[in-house]
């Protein structure tokens, strides 16, 4: 009785090792499934929408601006500001870049490893 | 046996759990909108949220106090009482003769008294223009910083001179902020000013800071990548503020000597120091200077090192960042300059 009982205790060891092991690998193998983006007004949240599950694209009202919100992307589609910096950035899908309009106060940010933790530029 | 499964369980559970989720690593992020750009702030410790908050009026304090363009700010008020010795603060004083060393090192390639031409052009407004030459002419004997005199806390501007701190105040703030962080006992923090990056110490894992330098050509790639810790990373280039008349792109960084966008084959120069104010004035002096004299000025002061990006698609960086850098993808090829003149 007790050799079967240490057979189960290896059998159920080593299943849950495999299955730790196997965690572990497709957590990084496979593609993460979100794809988040965040719209911010004066540095406050106001929307958050997964890309990977938008299926009808739909534009976010915002008091001087317009966002669109597409499978995959999100862009500033209209502005009220002087210089439309932020309408002529076009549509992001990562997170290097930040869609920002300084007049209003709106940053458009896909939140995630762009694999650095700033950028410089000018 | 029961204990033994559930020993087994909790091993197997050890396996997918994260390590890292200490308090050193915590961190705490906030944006704000002040200098006319937005500043993105990242403090990891217990401390983070103090730290962001006091960073938050120091930066809304010195926005006040250095804007040219804001009429009550003490640069403001300086630029009005030409002719006379007027007292600054310290910010303001240390600003300028940052500003004057770096002027007289670089034979007036930067220079803050350049206000007069910045007005002519309009970069200060949303009506950017190309003036006439006679206009040109006219404003570029205005600015000299050898018209700016500085005694004690005191400073004297002649009549007609109007200074902007526009091409250091960012840089300053960078590195005061980085103070404040490192005196309330913040030992991990990276701050980006509108694209002005300055690190204290390291990632709380021990690992350097990623940066990447922005691609002046697409705006959504990287040149390179820079692996560093508490340095100032500062990037001058043409690409984001310019206007286009007649078919001819401007942007917005003039030569003080010939009054008009520094033209010479340099489309972005970024430059890393310890100091933010040094790293945000040599950015834009080295910009306007031309690869050649940047050259010349890194090998008879040092103290930085520096990445220059060419039209043609050539990256050159200084030999102490052989190692922290590297390029991203195939667009540009990377040559290392030393000291003694070789390039490899």
């Amino acid at each position: 009785m007790k050799k079967v009982s240490n057979r189960r205790l290896i059998a159920i060891l080593a299943a849950l090792l495999v299955i730790s092991l196997a965690w572990m690998v497709l957590a990084r193998v496979l593609p993460r499934g979100a794809l988040i983006a965040e719209v911010y007004v004066d540095g406050r949240l106001v929307h958050t929408a997964d890309l990977n599950k938008v299926r009808e694209a739909y534009v976010l009202e915002l008091p001087h601006n317009k966002v669109l919100v597409e499978h995959g992307q999100i862009s500033m589609c209209e502005a009220d500001c002087p210089d439309h910096l932020c309408v002529k950035q076009g549509k992001i899908s990562g997170s290097a870049y930040p869609i920002v309009c300084l007049p209003n106060k709106v940053i458009i940010r896909i939140v995630g490893k762009s694999g650095v933790d700033a950028v410089s530029g000018r | 046996m029961k204990q033994k499964l559930i020993l087994a369980i909790c091993l197997s559970l050890a396996f997918l759990c994260f390590p890292g989720c200490s308090e050193a690593s915590r961190s705490s992020e906030s944006q704000i909108f002040a200098m006319d750009t937005v500043m993105n702030l990242t403090v990891y410790g217990g401390k983070a949220d103090a730290a962001l908050k006091a960073a938050a009026s120091k930066i809304y304090a010195l926005d006040d106090q250095l804007s040219a363009t804001k009429k009550d700010s003490e640069v403001s008020r300086l630029n009005a009482s030409a002719g006379v010795f007027t007292q600054v603060s310290e910010p303001v004083m240390k600003q300028i003769q940052t500003s004057l060393e770096v002027s007289e090192r670089s034979g007036g390639a930067y220079d803050i008294s350049i206000r007069p031409l910045v007005s002519l052009w309009g970069f200060d407004t949303n009506n950017a223009h190309v003036p006439s030459a006679s206009e040109i002419a006219a404003a570029k004997q205005l600015v000299n910083y050898r018209n700016i005199e500085v005694s004690g806390s005191a400073v004297k501007l002649k009549e007609g001179t109007q200074v902007t701190l526009a091409a250091i105040a960012k840089g300053y703030t960078s590195q005061t902020l980085i103070n404040l962080f490192r005196e309330m006992g913040v030992k991990s923090a990276v701050v980006s000013l509108g694209g002005n990056v300055q690190t204290l110490g390291t990632k709380p894992d021990g690992s350097k800071w990623r940066v990447g330098i922005q691609d002046p050509k697409s705006a959504s790639g990287f040149v390179g990548v820079l692996e560093t810790a508490d340095m100032a990373v500062v990037t001058s280039g043409g690409y984001q503020r310019y206007f286009d008349e007649g078919g001819k792109r401007y942007h917005h960084i003039l030569d003080p000597k010939t009054g008009y966008p520094a033209d010479n084959g340099l489309i972005s120069v970024t430059i890393v120091c310890p100091d933010g104010t040094l790293a945000d004035a040599l950015s834009t002096t080295l910009f306007v200077l031309g690869m050649e004299r940047a050259l010349e000025y890194w090998r008879t002061y040092g103290g930085f090192e520096a990445i220059f990006v060419t039209e043609d698609g050539k990256v050159a960086a200084t030999e102490g960042l052989r190692g922290c850098f590297s390029l991203s993808g195939g667009a540009y090829s990377l040559g290392f300059v030393s000291k003694s003149g070789a390039e490899s």
